[in-house]
């Protein structure tokens, strides 16, 4: 089936994909010292019950993020342009970090913040791409 | 002679003779006597009567001892100096014969001077030549003859010592006439005329028991003097009278039963003295008037309940009621000073309960409901929906008692300070009231009133927000909300629980499983705390799950206290997919609305048209073109809300990853022509058909406006057209997808059944239930039947449905996999085969129905892979690009911002699940309860 896709159309889903990933990140901060978080360690049963299914969960997640790199490598091998090339290189970099900390179930902040920083890499490649696109 | 008489002449002296000298002595005896009589008996009767005095004028008065010192010092001076100065002149000057004869002179002056010749003549001592001896005593004899017939008492001065014994024994006899009568008077008396200033007081008839001489009295107020009669008072008299200065005398009956009298004064402001007559008693009291003691400040030491785990508060009461900081349980005591340092004497605190007054909400179904028992606090348990029933067991509701009688408590005074006991308090209200006495007497005014409401320790109050109440989501989506707690002393801590449901029959277990969020702390009246919802990270499946926050404070026993409860649907793709696919739909059929309402504006601007140029300033037709404009805006505002929701709906299909992405772009032009048309096209229209109305335009100009109009508007028709037409495109394509999901549902609902019927074999092969007749199954098994039973039912009706739509579908299509799948269907006859499955379920044919399910769930999978054929690992790489048509840029640009769209998706699902695992980590400590 042949597509023929407006340009309009393509902003619009860059519009929807920035509209989502505006909601979900988080306001700049100032550069302050962050405060130092102490986990409790596990006294009760359920508690340690808890500590297992945190370490299942975060595994799982590096799975899952482990998928995700995969496709981000696909995605790089079907571009041309080496600008966009880079960026998802990046991504893939900034990926690698997350599933290392994931798998030693470090879900904290630097965790997080890597994971927006995916989030907002993937979506300065898509305008990347829109304005390649509209520039050709 | 001469010789003879020579030298006896200088010795010889002549004496008077002896009758003369008799009567002399006699004179002068008498004189001594009367004189020393009166001197003596003067003395007497002035101290005699110097009582006489005293006693008479402490009749009348109180006496001071001035006056009485005065009187008495005038009484004892007629002893003490007119007696010796009597004496001396009557009895010293008066002891010779000279005196004596001068004295006689001035009654019988011719005899007292021949007296006083011959008193001389006896001491003359010349020669005897000048005298004649003889002579002389003639001279003598003659005088002493010519005095013996005289009587000399008539030569005394007059003589008063009789006058004098006569008021001496009257006063005697007054004197001893009162103490015979009178004897305490007169003993008293003497006592003060003796000792005039001895503290001996006034004797009266009147004897008024001891009272205080100096009485402070309230200002400006009216006050009493009472006086009572002594047991020793002689008289009792009816009345007395009493003055204020120089007010008014006011008078008061003796009052029998007490023997008192009672003098009423109007208020004062000045001091002054108030005199008072009862009988002869004259008692003074001096009156200050004061103020009475006021309170400057009152504060309350509440001590709450151990189990707050609270400080101790103190309080200033500026207003009479103590409400709010109190809790029932709490202790409290009350300090107070008064104005001005006044020092306190004493001061109670009654302690009364007042009656219970029970707020009632007029809306309460329950009021005024005669017979109704049902307590405020079950009413309010029931309104919890969900709150286990051991947590709402409060022993909150109390029978109502009958108020105790007053108590009344004495309060520990410290100079200008008072200080109450401690006071317990239950859920009676009380009214305190204080009351106090200063040094000087003064009571308050009124005393000092406080109502004390101690509340019930509230139960807290739990509510989730920022979220929907009921709420769809993707197994792997998270959604967060925020849980705010609220009590009125402090919360303990607060979480969330959820409870799974099942739509279906499963052999799984529904989730249930609570989870602590934030610890509070005593004081901490407000507890929140955000909420990341993930339920793959909890690893809960597919299912209904109702999940409310809760809180509990420090109330024994309490428990946790629950908000509403919000339901999250947590779906599968397909069961998503559906859900937007009806969505879907229904976007599609009010878009086709639309399009005809645009239709009906645009035949209408026709025939307006047709009535030409000069009928269209008319005013007929400037009403219709003005509606029409409205009609107009009215469409484009519901197009631009048709917009808005099917930007959502691509949103919600992006994050479902299973629609096509051929289905993806059609949707996406779908929504971008709405866009269009809602943004550009029709309010052309809208501005054309205004313009048309314009006054100032002539009848062509507006024609021609109308006419463009129309134009515009046969544009804008035949957009809406395509857009349908693409809509509905998009929704066959969107439906052919779903036909897969659709059969693997049912698929997956066969399976369900079969694996819940072999959920109920043992580990030993042998059924529980199988073979039993239904009548004689456990109702448990009964139950599980009858819902398997049901659940068949609906999978055989759906499955009816996927026929039913294929073979419309393909009448549409005309897509050879759908004819295929449609006569496989008809021709396996499927769906008298699950209604004879259902009917193998109800008759507890328990293997044959595993096995019939088994098969049609492996049926249905088949079909679902005919429309999606499962992929092929090895051939996945190498199957892009096998016609050998390349893409056109478009394509390669929609495909890229599908696959980024999905990675981001993908990203936010994990950073949320992420967070999830986070506050599982922080919140480890708080993990006791099992889930």
């Amino acid at each position: 089936m042949k597509l023929r896709l407006p340009l309009l159309t393509t902003g619009t889903l860059l519009f929807l994909t920035g509209s989502a990933v505006s909601q979900d990140t988080p306001d700049p901060k100032p550069s302050v010292e962050l405060p130092k978080i102490t986990y409790p360690d596990p006294v009760t049963e359920a508690q340690k019950e808890a500590v297992e299914k945190h370490r299942e969960g975060a595994q799982n997640l590096a799975g899952e993020q482990d998928e995700l790199a995969a496709d981000v490598q696909d995605l790089i091998e079907e571009q041309t342009d080496e600008k966009l090339i880079a960026l998802l290189e990046e991504v893939e970099e900034v990926m690698a970090e997350v599933i290392d900390s994931l798998d030693e179930t470090n879900t904290g902040g630097p965790t997080i913040a890597a994971e927006t920083e995916i989030i907002e890499k993937i979506f300065e490649a898509a305008k990347q791409r829109s304005q390649q696109s509209g520039g050709t | 002679m001469s010789s003879d008489q020579g030298p006896n002449s200088k010795d010889q002296r002549t004496p008077l003779p002896d009758s003369l000298k008799r009567q002399l002595e006699a004179f002068r005896g008498r004189l001594w006597f009367i004189k020393v009589a009166e001197a003596l008996l003067a003395g007497l009767f002035g101290l005699l009567f110097s009582y006489l005095i005293v006693f008479g004028l402490d009749r009348i008065w109180n006496t001071p001892p001035t006056v009485r010192l005065a009187v008495l010092l005038g009484g004892t001076s007629l002893f003490t100096l007119f007696a010796p100065y009597w004496i001396h002149r009557w009895v010293f000057r008066h002891r010779r014969e000279a005196q004596l004869a001068r004295l006689i002179a001035r009654k019988f002056p011719r005899l007292g001077d021949r007296m006083l010749g011959v008193v001389e003549l006896q001491d003359q001592t010349e020669s005897k030549e000048a005298l004649s001896p003889e002579l002389r005593a003639a001279a003598m004899k003659a005088v002493a003859q010519q005095a013996e017939g005289r009587n000399l008492k008539a030569a005394l001065p007059s003589p008063r010592h009789l006058r004098w014994g006569l008021m001496v024994a009257l006063t005697a006899a007054i004197i001893g006439a009162a103490l015979w009568k009178v004897p305490k008077p007169s003993q008293n008396a003497f006592e003060r005329w003796l000792k005039p200033f001895s503290d001996v007081q006034r004797y009266t008839f009147t004897k008024i028991s001891d009272f205080e001489e100096t009485m402070i009295v309230p200002m400006d107020e009216p006050f009493s003097v009472t006086l009572t009669l002594s047991e020793l008072s002689d008289q009792t008299p009816t009345s007395g009278v009493a003055r204020f200065g120089i007010q008014e005398p006011v008078s008061a009956q003796l009052q029998d039963d007490k023997k008192s009298y009672t003098f009423d004064f109007p208020g004062q402001s000045e001091p002054g003295r108030v005199l008072i007559n009862i009988g002869d008693a004259r008692p003074v009291i001096q009156v200050l008037p004061q103020t009475r003691p006021a309170i400057k400040s009152v504060r309350a030491t509440i001590v709450y309940p151990d189990y707050l785990q609270l400080q101790d508060k103190t309080k200033e009461l500026r207003v009479g009621t103590l409400s709010g900081d109190v809790v029932v349980g709490s202790k409290i005591s009350l300090e107070a000073t008064t104005l001005e340092g006044r020092e306190l004497k004493a001061g109670t605190l009654t302690i009364e309960e007042l009656p219970k007054t029970t707020e009632r909400d007029l809306f309460d179904d329950d009021f005024d409901l005669p017979g109704d028992n049902q307590k405020p606090s079950e009413t309010a348990e029931d309104s919890n929906s969900g709150a286990p029933l051991e947590a709402n067991a409060l022993p909150e509701g109390e029978p109502e008692a009958e108020p105790a009688p007053p108590r009344i408590l004495p309060l520990r005074v410290t100079g200008s300070q008072m200080n109450s006991p401690s006071i317990s308090l239950q859920s009676q209200p009380l009214q305190l009231q204080m009351n106090w006495e200063d040094v000087n007497g003064l009571e308050d005014a009124g005393g000092h009133r406080i109502r004390v409401e101690p509340l019930d320790d509230q139960r807290p109050l739990a509510y989730i927000q920022d979220i929907e109440r009921q709420t769809v989501l993707l197994e792997e989506e998270t959604v967060s909300f925020e849980i705010i707690a609220e009590d009125d002393y402090g919360t303990k801590h607060i979480g969330y629980e959820w409870t799974g449901e099942f739509t279906k029959p499963t052999d799984e277990t529904p989730s249930r499983g609570s989870h602590i969020l934030e610890l509070g702390a005593p004081n901490q009246r407000r507890l929140s705390g955000a909420v990341h919802f993930s339920p793959k990270t909890r690893n809960i499946p597919a299912q209904k799950l109702q999940v409310r926050a809760f809180v509990e404070d420090y109330f024994p026993g309490r428990g946790r206290i629950y908000s509403e409860p919000i339901t999250l649907h947590i779906l599968t793709k397909d069961e998503q997919a559906q859900l937007l696919k009806d969505q879907f739909d229904r976007i599609i059929g009010e878009l086709e609305d639309a399009a005809r309402r645009e239709q009906n504006n645009f035949d209408e601007n026709r025939r307006i048209e047709q009535d030409g140029a000069e009928k269209l300033q008319e005013e007929a037709n400037k009403e219709r073109l003005e509606q029409q404009e409205m009609n107009e805006a009215e469409n484009i505002e519901k197009m631009s809300e048709l917009s808005e929701r099917m930007e959502e709906l691509l949103g919600e299909a992006l994050k479902n990853g299973e629609v096509a992405p051929e289905t993806m772009q059609k949707m996406a032009e779908t929504m971008q022509k709405m866009q269009e048309l809602s943004q550009q096209d029709m309010p052309k229209v809208e501005q054309q058909l205004q313009e048309a109305q314009d006054p100032s335009s002539t009848p062509e100009q507006s024609e021609k406006d109308l006419q463009e109009a129309i134009e515009e508007q046969e544009k804008v028709l035949e957009k809406m057209r395509e857009t349908i037409d693409g809509a509905n495109e998009a929704n066959q394509d969107f439906e052919a997808s779903t036909f897969v999901n659709r059969l693997r549902r049912a698929a997956s609902e066969e399976d369900g059944i079969a694996n819940t019927l072999i959920a109920s074999i043992d580990d030993k092969g042998k059924t529980t239930i199988a073979g039993t007749p239904y009548d004689e199954l456990d109702p448990v098994d009964q139950r599980v039947l009858g819902e398997l039973s049901m659940q068949q039912r609906r999978t055989a009706s759906d499955v009816h449905w996927i026929h039913e739509d294929l073979g419309h579908f393909y009448a549409r299509t005309e897509k050879e996999e759908h004819k295929q799948i449609m006569i496989e269907m008809r021709e396996s006859n499927i769906d008298s085969h699950l209604e004879a499955v259902r009917e193998k379920i109800v008759a507890n044919r328990t293997f044959m129905a595993v096995a019939s399910a088994k098969k049609w769930a492996a049926q249905l999978k088949a079909w679902a892979d005919i429309l999606d054929p499962p992929q092929d690992p090895a051939g996945a790489g190498g199957g892009g690009g096998g016609e050998g048509q390349e893409p056109s840029l478009d394509d390669n640009d929609f495909e890229f911002m599908l696959k980024v769209m999905k990675m981001i998706q993908t990203e936010q699902d994990i950073r949320a699940r992420t967070r999830a695992l986070e506050q599982l980590r922080r919140t480890l400590h708080l993990q006791d309860l099992p889930e």
